[in-house]
Order: structure tokens, then C-alpha cells, then sequence
């Protein structure tokens, strides 16, 4: 049996640094980003909102400074509490790479930080990138919300990433759930962990199952670049429902992981074994020392 | 729309539902005494539920074989129009061996009860080890023999069994007496697969209530699960029903129904994966309606 990690990462931690908000709908994403503004608002946090503007509006007439919006936004906006940067005016300073991502990220930080604000608060719109086009910007994406992280380890900054479903392409679905995999809210599932650990929790279904499949693709696959990888340890303590589908998907991606990468199951019902079973369950997926 | 009936194993370890239409006494014992032989040859314990003298005809028939069959009298049994059929018919099952149990249509009988109660048969009963022949005399009132032709899956010949062309699958609307399910616990409208958490806590509720616990309330708001993704997949995802049936100490049984499919039905079992997690589930599908039903047992 494998051994349980013993360094885990507090979930609410993993969830505040760095995390993706999935909605299924446009409302359903602006009251969880509205909730979390408000949140870094009420920190004194310095804020800065990327998003879309439609022709012709001001910041201020921006959903987020309005009624459904977050408490506070509009005088934010203009106290300097919050800033606002249209994407149009986004890709002009830095066009869609990693290095102009970053630079871009890193002069607002060293801006917020050099301005004496405690705590820095970054959140972008889904961006409707293009994916499906071409692979070089699923490298450049990758590769900027990897500096994310960085930015989240060095300064006190927390990053919330939106992902409208209905406005991007499932390319660009996909890529976007798996490099979020150590923190994601998706509804009524969710998931944090860090290289070669990783918890889902709440209900996985059929409804979220090509979401939680991506999400199981990029922990896996940050699992083999991890030194301490390439396992992936599972945590399932926190699953309060799983259905044939998400059982399948987890099942056949450990069944087509390299042969020397396996998923070690810890904690949670023994049903969910039952189902795992049921479904055809690989070698390698392996039970941890603490199975029920 | 015409229900292909499921194929009749050789050696069948569920409930075999076979009808067996006749001309008189002579006739239902010339049809029937091959099948009661190989019924005794392969160790079935054999109930022949007929009137005097259609038992005196199966005697002579039969010869020292008759030693061997039970001859209960007709009033040991209840019609298939009674609202305790079912329970009738799971007391026949035992445990150790399988049963065949030969019963004759009664002339004075509603037909539409007698529907519900063979067609609850085939919807509820399918697990039991038992053969069942239920015998139809033609000059029977035609609604009956109508109902005899369309409820069973096979047909008893002298030569064995044979396909019915004539078999329906019970109808999309729930063919059995609500009182055999109980009271309607929950029912729920589905639009897609978002709402399938609600469906979820409903039916661990109604567990709750039956009395299944651990995991076999977790199995049971699987399978129904299971079914309304089923449902929502095959069609177009709108107006869907999810209705949940509760008979505390008993039974948990849900019927997941909307359109008919839209996409093409693939190849297998389409409830393959929703088996490990029930006691029966059954998918009905006559061209306008589309239902998936689930029992659960406690």
C-alpha cells in the first residue's frame, strides 16, 4: 500500500490563491464574482477587474459597478480601489502571450504593493480565447496562469479566473479546467490540491462530467511533471456523489496514464469502490493505506 | 409500436411468463404436459392451479409423473385482476429451486385488471425463479384473450416455447395499481441534467423514509440518478417527471418518463450500468413516451 502524503495544502488557501470560478450561465458567474469583489473590497484589497465593455460605456457603467454587481464597486471605481482595463485594451499592451500576460500582471502588483495596499485582488471575464485554433496558445495560456502561481507564492495576491461555459469553446473549457485543477468552483463541485494530490469535492455528475474529467486530465498530468510524482493521490473524503459517468471518465483516465503513473485512492465511502468496481475499475488505480 | 420480446434463455434463472391459448380442457392438457414434464425433469417444484376436472385430465396425462405436481384448488389462488396477485405470485418462489405454476383464466374477470396485474408481472417480478403458464381459453370474452395475447413475453406450445408477436411491453403510463407502490412521495419536473441534484436529495429523502440506509440508499439515488440521465440524454432534455413512489419497510420505486428518445439507441443493454444498484429497472419505450423505472427493495 502507498503510503498517505502527509503535506497536504489547506483547502482554503489553495481555493484563494489562485482559483477558477466555472458558471454555467452568465448570471450564475457574475453573482460568485460579484460576491468575491466585494469580499477583497471589504480587505481593503487594491482591485483589478479585466472584463468586457461594450462599445461606447465607461467603467462605471460596467455590470460590476452596477445593481448586480458588487457592493461598493461603483465608489471603488472611483476612489482607485478598483481598477477596470477593457480585454480590447488588454491584448494592446500585451497581446494574447505569456511574457505580456505576466508583464502586464507583475507592473499591477508592483503598482498596488508600491501604492501601500496590504493585499492585491486580480479577476478576469472568460476571455473567449480561441483555442481550438492552434496548440501554441493553449502553451502561451498554460504558461501564463503557471506564472499565476508564482505571482500568488511571492506577493499577497489572490487570483479568481472566470469561466463562462456558453462563451468559450470546449478547447478552451478543457485546457482552462485542467491548469485550474488545484482550485476550481464549479456549482456544485469543486476541488483543490497541489502537484500530485488532489480533492474533489461535492457532487460529480453527468452534468459536470467533461468539467471534472478535464480537471482529473491536468492534476494527472501535473502529477507526471511533479518530482514527486508521477502517482497521483486521490482524495475522495469529501465526495458526497458520484455517478457512473464521472466514475467512468476517472476510471479510464487512469487506465490510459503512462504504465507508471497510478491513481491512489484515499479516504471516502466504501460505495464509491462499489462503483468504481462496477464501471471496471484498472490496476492502476491502487488503494491507499487509510481505504475504508 | 411493436416490443420485440426478450429472448428465453435455455436455462432461465428469472421469471419465464408464458401464455397458453386453448380450445377446451383436452386441448390445454395435450399443449401443456410436455412443458409440466420438462418442468419435473429439470427439478421444478409444479403447481397445476386448474378446476376438477381439468386436474383429473392433467392425472391421466401425467400417469406416476402426477405424484410428483401439486394440485391446489383454484381458490389457493387469486386472478391476475386481484389486488394481492403479486404477493400471490412472489409465494411461489423458493429459494432452492424453481417453480412452474400452471393457472387458468377465470371467465368472470375484468380485462383491464387483469391487465395491470400481468402486466405488473412482467414489470416487478422479473428476478423471481419461477415459470409461469397462464392459460386462456379462446372463447373467452375477446378483451380477455386480447389482454392473454398481449401480456405475455412467450408463448407455451407442445413443442416447447416460442417468440409472441403479439407481446407489448406494459405501457409508458404506470401499469400497475398505485397502491402497489405506495403513496406518491416525490414528484419532480427535470429540465437537464442541472437538475439532477434536486432529483438526488429527493430520492435520498424518500430512502430515508422506506428505510434504506448506508449504502443501499446511496445505490438507490444512483440508479435513479442513472435513469433521469438516461432519459435526459436520449431526448431532447425537456419535460421530464421524476416520480417517487415509497412503501415504507418495503419498497422504493421510481419512474423516470418523458419523450421518446431522440437519438439512436446503441447497441446492448442500455441499463447495464444501472443494474449493480437496484433490485429491477426497466426501460418501457412506445414511440411517443419514454420510461425508465426503478425498484428498489429494502
Amino acid at each position: 500500500m502507498t503510503p498517505l502524503l502527509h503535506a497536504r495544502p489547506d483547502p482554503a488557501s489553495a481555493t484563494s490563491a489562485h482559483t477558477l470560478l466555472v458558471a454555467d450561465a452568465v448570471d450564475q458567474g457574475r453573482r460568485g464574482t460579484a460576491s468575491w469583489v466585494e469580499r477583497e473590497l471589504a480587505r481593503g484589497s487594491k482591485v483589478y477587474y479585466k472584463g468586457w465593455l461594450p462599445d461606447g460605456r465607461r467603467p462605471d457603467q460596467h455590470w460590476i459597478a452596477g445593481p448586480a454587481g458588487a457592493r461598493g464597486a461603483r465608489e471603488a471605481l472611483a476612489s482607485g480601489q478598483l481598477e477596470f482595463l477593457d480585454f480590447p485594451a488588454v491584448v494592446e499592451r500585451c497581446g494574447i502571450t505569456a511574457d505580456g500576460v505576466l508583464g502586464l500582471y507583475r507592473e499591477e502588483i508592483e503598482r498596488a504593493l508600491d501604492g501601500q495596499w496590504p493585499t492585491v485582488a486580480m479577476t478576469q471575464e472568460s476571455p473567449a480565447l480561441p483555442m481550438a485554433d492552434g496548440a501554441d496558445l493553449v502553451g502561451e495560456y498554460a504558461a501564463w496562469e503557471s506564472g499565476f502561481d508564482a505571482f500568488t507564492q511571492r506577493w499577497p495576491v489572490r487570483l479568481l479566473c472566470q469561466l463562462t461555459v456558453p462563451d468559450e469553446n470546449e478547447t478552451a473549457v478543457w485546457e482552462t479546467v485542467a491548469v485550474h485543477h488545484r482550485a476550481v468552483l464549479d456549482g456544485a463541485w469543486s476541488a483543490v490540491g497541489d502537484v500530485c494530490w488532489w480533492r474533489p469535492r461535492g457532487d460529480l455528475d453527468a452534468h459536470v462530467a467533461r468539467r471534472f474529467g478535464a480537471a482529473v486530465h491536468g492534476a494527472l498530468r501535473a502529477a507526471r511533471g511533479s518530482g514527486d510524482g508521477p502517482d497521483l493521490h486521490l482524495d475522495l473524503s469529501e465526495v458526497d456523489f458520484m455517478d457512473v459517468a464521472c466514475a467512468q471518465i476517472l476510471m479510464l483516465a487512469a487506465r490510459s496514464a503512462p504504465e507508471d503513473q497510478h491513481v491512489v485512492l484515499h479516504g471516502g465511502p466504501r460505495f464509491l469502490r462499489r462503483l468504481f468496481d462496477a464501471v471496471g475499475r484498472p490496476a492502476s488505480v491502487r488503494e491507499g493505506g487509510d481505504a475504508p | 409500436m411493436s416490443v420485440d420480446a426478450p429472448a428465453l434463455p435455455a436455462s432461465p434463472s428469472g421469471l419465464v411468463h408464458l401464455g397458453l391459448l386453448h380450445d377446451g380442457p383436452d386441448d390445454l392438457v395435450a399443449g401443456a404436459t410436455p412443458a409440466i414434464r420438462r418442468a419435473l425433469a429439470g427439478g421444478d417444484d409444479v403447481l397445476l392451479i386448474v378446476d376438477r376436472g381439468t386436474a383429473r385430465r392433467f392425472r391421466e396425462a401425467l400417469g406416476a409423473d402426477a405424484e410428483r405436481v401439486r394440485f391446489p384448488p383454484p381458490s389457493a389462488a387469486l386472478p391476475p385482476s386481484a389486488p394481492g396477485f403479486l404477493a400471490t405470485v412472489r409465494r411461489w418462489a423458493r429459494a432452492d429451486r424453481r417453480t412452474t405454476v400452471l393457472g387458468q383464466y377465470p371467465s368472470a374477470m375484468s380485462a383491464p385488471d387483469c391487465g395491470f396485474g400481468e402486466d405488473a408481472v412482467n414489470a416487478v417480478l422479473g428476478d423471481l425463479p419461477l415459470t409461469l403458464i397462464c392459460c386462456a381459453r379462446s372463447d373467452l370474452p375477446p378483451d380477455l384473450v386480447a389482454v392473454a395475447r398481449r401480456t405475455h413475453p412467450h408463448l407455451s406450445t407442445a413443442d416447447g416455447h416460442t417468440d409472441n408477436p403479439d407481446y407489448r411491453a406494459p405501457a409508458t403510463a404506470s401499469p400497475t395499481p398505485a397502491g402497489l407502490w405506495g403513496a406518491v412521495a416525490a414528484r419532480i419536473g427535470v429540465e437537464g441534467t442541472g437538475d439532477l441534484a434536486e432529483v438526488r436529495h429527493c430520492v435520498a429523502d424518500v430512502a430515508g423514509q422506506v428505510g434504506l440506509v448506508g449504502d443501499d440508499a446511496r445505490a438507490a439515488v444512483l440508479a435513479v440518478h442513472e435513469a433521469a440521465v438516461l432519459v435526459v440524454r436520449g431526448g431532447d432534455g425537456a419535460g421530464l417527471t421524476v416520480e417517487v413512489r415509497a412503501r415504507p419497510g418495503h419498497t422504493l420505486f421510481s419512474e423516470v418518463s418523458g419523450p421518446s428518445a431522440t437519438t439512436a439507441a446503441r447497441d446492448g443493454d442500455p441499463l447495464a450500468h444501472v443494474r449493480p444498484f437496484c433490485r429491477d429497472v426497466l426501460l418501457h419505450e412506445d414511440g411517443v413516451r419514454r420510461a425508465v423505472r426503478v425498484l428498489c427493495t429494502v
